[in-house]
């Protein structure tokens, strides 16, 4: 199943507000966009990764294969939201 | 559902009882610097000990997570050397597991068949300082140079490595890429620039060397990386799924036999004229263990069975993890207490069990870290 049905900006609207809620407190000073490093500043990190997977799974419908999981893939949020996407 | 044996998982765990009874792989160990050597690993490779769940295309049993659980539940059981069996099975399901599924298939040639049968002893290099629980960010690094990486870093308490002729190991090739940086790599200790140091002093599983293990401008070709560059972490938690699942059936079968004990012990040792196992505070400790043995035995063969089949389920793995080894835990010191002074001796057994159970807690991610990913998974 993929989310094809949302559209991109969609998809990454929804990853920023999980994000901001689930792993930086809120992001008070909102700190977080598009184009924040998420690996590299350990945003994402080995655990939060299969929080972040199950969100995918259940809101945006969409599996995503061991495969496609890679740091390039994940890089930022828009990065993600193009793999949910297409 | 069933909860009998088959015919065939019935005799296989008999053959390995009837020969470790024969073989006697290890023994008890006599303080920390007494460990197994290659020929007690041979002897238990002798028993299909080394490649259970190998494929056999490479010389492996080619058995499912549950069968290779139950075939290292017999030989915890009868095997008086816990650090040997630990050891095999850190090298079957740390290092052979991930070898067999993403090695290249060179790589798995020259590689599996001497891990499956035994003439190769692997060790698990991923632990360093600065990464225990958290290996997401490592150190050590792997820098392209031509056809090959170039691997430079500190590993520390690999277990086997003093031992070793190769090593599954760990390092960073991109660090901006976090945890998806990491690459994995299947390491011959014959390579140029690879030094394994001492055996560290431990508190128990003494009959297992481990040690830290040093790369210096080791230049490692390609084709023995495992997987895609940066699927390191993939690779990690495959084999550590295997590991966290298969391994602590070690535990179960120390158990068994320790429950065994304790009872003839509690049925024959008089104090006031009776047997102490007649004292409810003694036989009803007796019946505590048992409760806590058999419920983690009933995880364990869970985890496994879902991992025969497919279903990813983090939870019960790390449910059995933890329910093994605080069992070993509570269980062995119980131990000491029905034996009393004699449980405390060195020499008797039922110390070393609780010297050899407490690291179970802390290998293959401690419990906290267990009971993080029970909590992550349901959501909080
Ligand atoms: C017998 C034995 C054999 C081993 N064999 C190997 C091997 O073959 N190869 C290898 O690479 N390594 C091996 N190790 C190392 C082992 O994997 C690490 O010891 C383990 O992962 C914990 O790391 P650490 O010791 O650095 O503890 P730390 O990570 O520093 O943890 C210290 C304490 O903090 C807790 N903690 C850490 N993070 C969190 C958190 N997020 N939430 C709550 N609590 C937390 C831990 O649970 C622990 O109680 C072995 C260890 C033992 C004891």
């Amino acid at each position: 199943m993929t989310a094809a049905h949302l559209s991109e900006q969609v998809v990454k609207d929804k990853l920023i507000e999980f994000i901001r809620e689930t792993f930086l407190s809120g992001d008070p000073d909102r700190e977080l966009d598009e184009g924040t490093p998420l690996l590299e500043w350990g945003v994402i990190d080995s655990m939060r990764i299969v929080v972040l997977l199950a969100f995918i799974r259940r809101e945006l419908s969409t599996d995503i294969p061991m495969t496609q999981i890679s740091g390039a893939n994940f890089r930022n949020v828009r990065k993600i939201a193009a793999l949910v996407v297409h | 559902m069933d909860f009998d044996l088959t015919a065939a998982q019935r005799m296989r765990r008999e053959a390995i009882a009837e020969g470790v009874r024969t073989l006697s792989p290890g023994r008890l160990r006599a303080g920390p610097d007494d460990h197994f050597d290659r020929a007690d690993w041979a002897k238990a490779a002798e028993l299909g000990l080394t490649g259970l769940c190998l494929p056999v295309s490479h010389g492996g049993g080619g058995l499912g997570a549950l069968d290779t659980a139950l075939c290292l539940e017999a030989f915890g059981e009868h095997c008086p050397d816990t650090g040997l069996a630990f050891g095999v099975a850190a090298h079957l399901l740390a290092c052979g597991v991930p070898v067999a599924a993403f090695a290249t298939p060179e790589t798995r040639d020259q590689l599996l068949l001497g891990m499956a049968d035994g003439t190769l002893i692997a060790a698990n290099a991923m632990t360093e300082a600065a990464a225990g629980s958290d290996v997401g960010r490592l150190d050590t690094t792997a820098t392209v140079d031509g056809e090959a990486y170039v691997l430079d870093g500190v590993k520390t308490f690999a277990s086997n490595a003093p031992l070793a002729d190769v090593l599954v190991s760990y390092a960073t090739t991109d660090r901006r890429a976090g945890f998806l940086g990491i690459s994995a790599f299947a390491v011959p200790c014959e390579l140029p620039g690879v030094a394994v140091g001492d055996p560290l002093p431990k508190m128990g599983l003494w009959g297992c060397p481990a040690g830290e293990v040093r790369f210096d401008a080791c230049a490692v070709p390609e084709r023995y990386r495992l997987g895609e560059e940066g699927q390191g972490s993939a690779v990690f938690q495959h084999s550590m799924r295997w590991e966290r699942s298969c391994l602590p059936a070690l535990y179960l079968g120390l158990l068994a036999r320790q429950l065994q004990q304790c009872t003839e012990h509690a049925g024959v040792r008089r104090q006031f004229g009776r047997e102490i196992g007649k004292y409810q505070a003694v036989s009803h400790r007796v019946a505590r263990m048992r409760l806590r043995l058999e419920g983690a035995r009933l995880l364990l063969y869970r985890a496994c069975w879902l991992l025969d089949h497919e279903r990813h389920d983090e939870t019960s793995i790390a449910l059995s993890k933890t329910a093994v080894s605080e069992a070993a835990v509570a269980n062995s010191l119980d131990a000491v207490q029905i034996f009393g002074g004699a449980g405390y001796l060195c020499g008797g057994g039922i110390e070393a069990q609780l010297r050899d159970s407490i690291p179970a807690t802390l290998f293959s991610g401690t419990t906290e870290i267990q009971s993080e990913l029970i909590a992550r998974e349901a959501g909080l």
